[in-house]
């Protein structure tokens, strides 16, 4: 190409990217300048005054290199690295910004914006801890920002000052869904949340005081449960839409790094309850607010530091060696901090008041706390699963990985104690009362569940308006027992019944008194309700693979399934596969998506995502793979060689064969001579051949019946075998069946829980409402 | 402390203990190919890269097939019974979960690592002069 012809950048896209850059250096400087007024604040009022503007102004020198930022992708400016690796001219508007967040660069500075941000709002009103804040949220906003100094988003392409690339690489394929779209910034959010708990932590240690935090925290830290919730429930959809293996959740690294400080962020809104309404737990809370920011870092730092790389589903690409030093650098200053906090916090609070114990063992306070060590040890489990390649590798062993079902044996022993303080706590009081008054309470609830799971056990038996469960199906427990999958799957199920009615029937009672109390309990039924979807959606769920073509359909649960070809044609990204299912009369059409990247000299590469089918009791859900023809494994048959299909009831013989042209040279044709037997019939000779055409082995296949026929791949010329395969005439598509039961109750119950979460946020701003509710 | 705190704490630490133990002695360990044949049987994490042009499917065992090539060069056949995995051809490298049956290696799961191009340079992507 001439070089005449290669296009200018234009001044004004060069001048936005340096002034991206120049944003992240200011907001650089006046998160530090906040941290140092937050330093001097005791010693000048007019110091403290100008720190939340320092750190307004930060987030405003962020917000404007995210927006400098968006500006380059939404014009195409390829002279930058990171635009032209995940932008490209055709994508969609959504794409373009979705783009901005789908690299590296980009999701640290949509990090950094949703910490800043979190950490402003968070100093509003606080009084004597807005200083502190200034301090901690200054120092993690500038060490946060440090990375994106070096880990930049406007980096030039090299020679990018003078030259533009026609087209950008674009982002991976697989990204090109509407869930890059919404999913980074909510979980980015509740990232930003995080940030803000643990600045609020600090300053409650820093400012000596233990329990004037507490009451600004309590409606942050219900919000950033709120938004974690909602950021893994978007993941888990993302998985189940796109990935094609059937599940939400496979305990991936980079799930865990989300669903540990969610965990913990729950077991803090709890650990705030208690210190509220009983005293005490001043320690406890300020390590609890701490470590969700402390474990998210170190969640980071391991899948991006590429020490899980052959964990994880997730590729991130290591991160430029400075910016992961820094990273480093914050990781062991949290931690530091949290160790120092927590130290600090139990010699303020040495001589502090002691908790009050008097309700004893049926008492609320000693169900909270149990579901706050229950939190911690589901944290501590997922944070320690993901830890075990580092660990074995630090010890010098071979590492190690911790697979799904290692992960689900060990959680369960968890799960029913959550499940039961969840179903048993809403109807404790903070005051003593007896075990026969707690008996009275749950009763009927509890007659309530073992109901629901006697109606669960009926249903999974004869399955009506979905599948009787697989009564053969086992189940391999922990302790080496095997169990019938259905019958421990409603087993396990009952628990979150009882969590579910127990909550509902306080909820019932709640409502004459107050209305606005019941965010905790709706909480409960949603996570009570994903809980039962999940389980049964695995436990009960049932798979079975198949082949559809216009001219053989498929079956797979007493459906017939044919394809019937594509939507648009297989080079479009927005494709899918027409399948059209019947059963009973009734025709529906599901379709999953398959399109090809077609590129030079590199194998086609194919995108799928699988079609579902969703219903109130079931969702049919298809993974499709490609377009095949092969209908079996490639067999080599030596001259006499006899091989038998005996799905198809008949066998061929390979006699051997002739050629046609001069061997090697194009138009040369090989033509093997094949007998095809079939059972009480005279042997029909095949001829299959395959010839020299454009450089290439071109088979010409011979039919064997209507749907069949048999390829000759290619002959080996050394000792005349042959290589051959049974393929379909009409192509045809492979797919994965799976019956999900009850998926839908898995997103209703994240929309109960983030409800509940918003509703108990609100609610609890106005504390002297909410002692309606704690005082029950 | 009080007598219940004190047990309370011990059954934490010794759940937490139980739970990690569990993790450790539970997890699959990544080995070579020549480790895995040598440890037949056992579930073991295998790293390889795909070999150029061996998927192959067998619709009637409902099997996809590959070879897998590791860094010491051993090369085993994979048979994985589920859908073929996006990127599959061009992934960077592929992590087999499952074990060695026989002459195969019969994975329970595959990890695709997503292709490196998305995450290379504009210099990378340039042709050589």
């Amino acid at each position: 190409m001439n070089p005449a012809d290669i296009p200018q950048p234009p001044g004004w896209g060069l001048l936005i990217g340096t002034l991206g850059q120049a944003f992240i250096w200011w907001a650089l400087g006046m998160f530090v300048v906040s941290a140092l007024l937050g330093l001097i604040g005791d010693k000048s009022p007019q110091a403290k005054r100008w720190i939340q503007p320092a750190l307004w102004t930060g987030l405003g020198g962020i917000g404007a290199a995210f927006a400098s930022l968006a500006t380059l992708f939404l014009t195409n400016q390829f002279q930058y690295e990171y635009v032209w690796g995940h932008a490209k001219t055709d994508y969609e508007f959504v794409y373009k910004i979705s783009g901005i967040w789908s690299g590296q660069e980009g999701s640290i500075l949509l990090w950094t914006l949703m910490s800043a941000l979190f950490c402003a709002l968070m100093m509003r009103r606080t009084g004597g801890l807005l200083r502190w804040q200034g301090l901690v949220s200054g120092l993690l906003l500038a060490g946060m920002t440090a990375i994106l100094a070096f880990e930049s988003p406007f980096t030039l392409i090299e020679g990018g000052k003078t030259m533009m690339p026609f087209e950008g690489s674009g982002m991976s394929p697989v990204l090109l869904n509407y869930w890059m779209v919404i999913h980074p910034p909510v979980i980015f959010a509740a990232f930003g949340a995080l940030t803000g708990l643990f600045a609020f932590a600090a300053s409650g240690v820093l400012s000596q005081d233990l329990d004037g935090w507490i009451k600004a925290v309590r409606p942050w830290a219900l919000l950033t449960v709120a938004l974690l919730g909602i950021g893994l429930c978007m993941g888990g959809l993302w998985a189940y839409e796109t990935l094609g293996w059937g599940g939400f959740w496979a305990w991936d690294p980079v799930e865990n790094s989300s669903f540990v400080p969610w965990c913990l962020a729950v077991a803090l809104v709890h650990g705030i309850f208690i210190q509220q309404a009983k005293r005490g737990w001043r320690v406890a809370n300020v390590a609890l607010a701490a470590l969700p920011f402390l474990l998210f870092m170190y969640g980071t730092f391991m899948t991006r530091s590429g020490l899980l790389d052959d964990s994880s589903v997730h590729s991130f690409a290591q991160m430029d060696s400075t910016a992961l030093k820094i990273l480093q650098g914050m990781l062991g200053v949290t931690l530091l901090g949290t160790v120092v906090m927590i130290v600090r916090a139990w010699l303020v609070n040495r001589d502090g008041s002691k908790t009050d114990d008097t309700a004893g063992a049926w008492g609320r306070k000693a169900f909270y706390t149990a579901g706050v060590w229950l939190m911690v040890g589901l944290s501590f489990g997922a944070a320690f699963g993901m830890s075990v390649p580092l660990i074995q590798a630090l010890s010098g062993e071979k590492p190690k990985a911790v697979v799904e079902t290692t992960y689900n044996q060990n959680m369960f022993w968890l799960y029913i104690p959550i499940m039961l303080a969840m179903a048993i706590a809403p109807h404790l009081s903070w005051k003593k009362i007896s075990l026969k008054e707690v008996w009275i309470r749950i009763a009927n609830p509890l007659a309530t569940a073992i109901f629901l799971t006697g109606c669960l056990l009926i249903w999974s038996k004869w399955g009506p308006g979905g599948l009787a469960a697989d009564p053969e199906a086992k189940l391999t427990l922990m302790t080496g027992w095997v169990v019938n999958r259905a019958g421990w799957t409603v087993f396990v199920t009952s628990f979150a019944l009882f969590a579910l009615t127990s909550n509902l029937w306080k909820i019932v009672e709640m409502l004459p008194r107050s209305k606005r109390g019941i965010g905790g309990e709706l909480a409960h039924i949603g996570l009570a309700f994903t809980m039962i979807g999940l389980i049964c959606s695995r436990g009960l769920e049932q798979t079975v693979f198949t082949t559809a073509s216009l001219a053989e359909p498929g079956t797979a649960f007493g459906y017939t399934m044919t394809y019937k070809g594509p939507t648009e044609d297989f080079a479009q990204r927005n494709n899918e596969v027409l399948i059209e299912t019947t059963k009973r009369g009734k025709t529906d059409v599901i379709t999953p998506g398959l399109y090809y990247i077609f590129r030079p000299d590199q194998p086609l590469q194919s995108i799928k995502w699988p079609g579902i089918r969703r219903g109130p009791l079931f969702d049919l859900y298809l993974a499709t793979g490609e377009i095949e023809k092969q209908l079996y494994e490639e067999i080599r048959l030596p001259k006499d060689g006899v091989a038998n299909n005996t799905d198809r009831g008949f066998s061929i013989r390979y006699i051997g064969y002739t050629m046609e042209g001069n061997m090697g040279s194009e138009g040369a044709k090989f033509i093997a001579e094949v007998e095809l037997i079939r059972d009480g019939e005279e042997p029909e000779t095949l001829f299959p051949a395959v010839a020299i055409t454009d450089g290439r082995l071109i088979p010409e296949p011979v039919q064997i019946d209507e749907n069949l026929e048999l390829v000759m791949n290619k002959l080996s010329v050394d000792d005349g075998s042959a290589f051959f395969q049974f393929d379909a005439v009409h192509p045809f598509i492979p797919i994965q069946v799976f019956y999900k039961p009850l998926v839908w109750l898995v997103w209703l119950g994240i929309g109960i829980m983030t409800l509940g979460g918003f509703i108990a946020s609100r609610f609890r701003r106005n504390p002297s409402a909410s002692e309606a509710q704690d005082g029950a | 402390m009080k007598p219940g705190q004190i047990v309370l704490g011990i059954t934490a630490v010794l759940g937490l203990g139980a739970l990690a133990f569990s993790f450790l002695t539970n997890s699959s360990p990544y080995v070579s190919i020549a480790e895995a044949k040598a440890k037949t049987g056992a579930r073991v994490h295998v790293v390889g890269v795909l070999v150029e042009n061996s998927i192959s499917h067998n619709v009637a065992s409902q099997e996809l097939l590959f070879e897998l090539v590791d860094e010491a060069g051993d090369q085993v056949k994979v048979v994985y019974s589920g859908a073929k995995p996006n990127s599959m051809e061009e992934s960077d490298k592929i992590v087999a979960i499952g074990m060695v049956q026989g002459e195969v290696f019969e994975a329970e799961d595959l990890i695709v690592k997503c292709p490196s191009k998305y995450e290379s340079t504009y210099e990378d992507e340039q042709p050589a002069q």
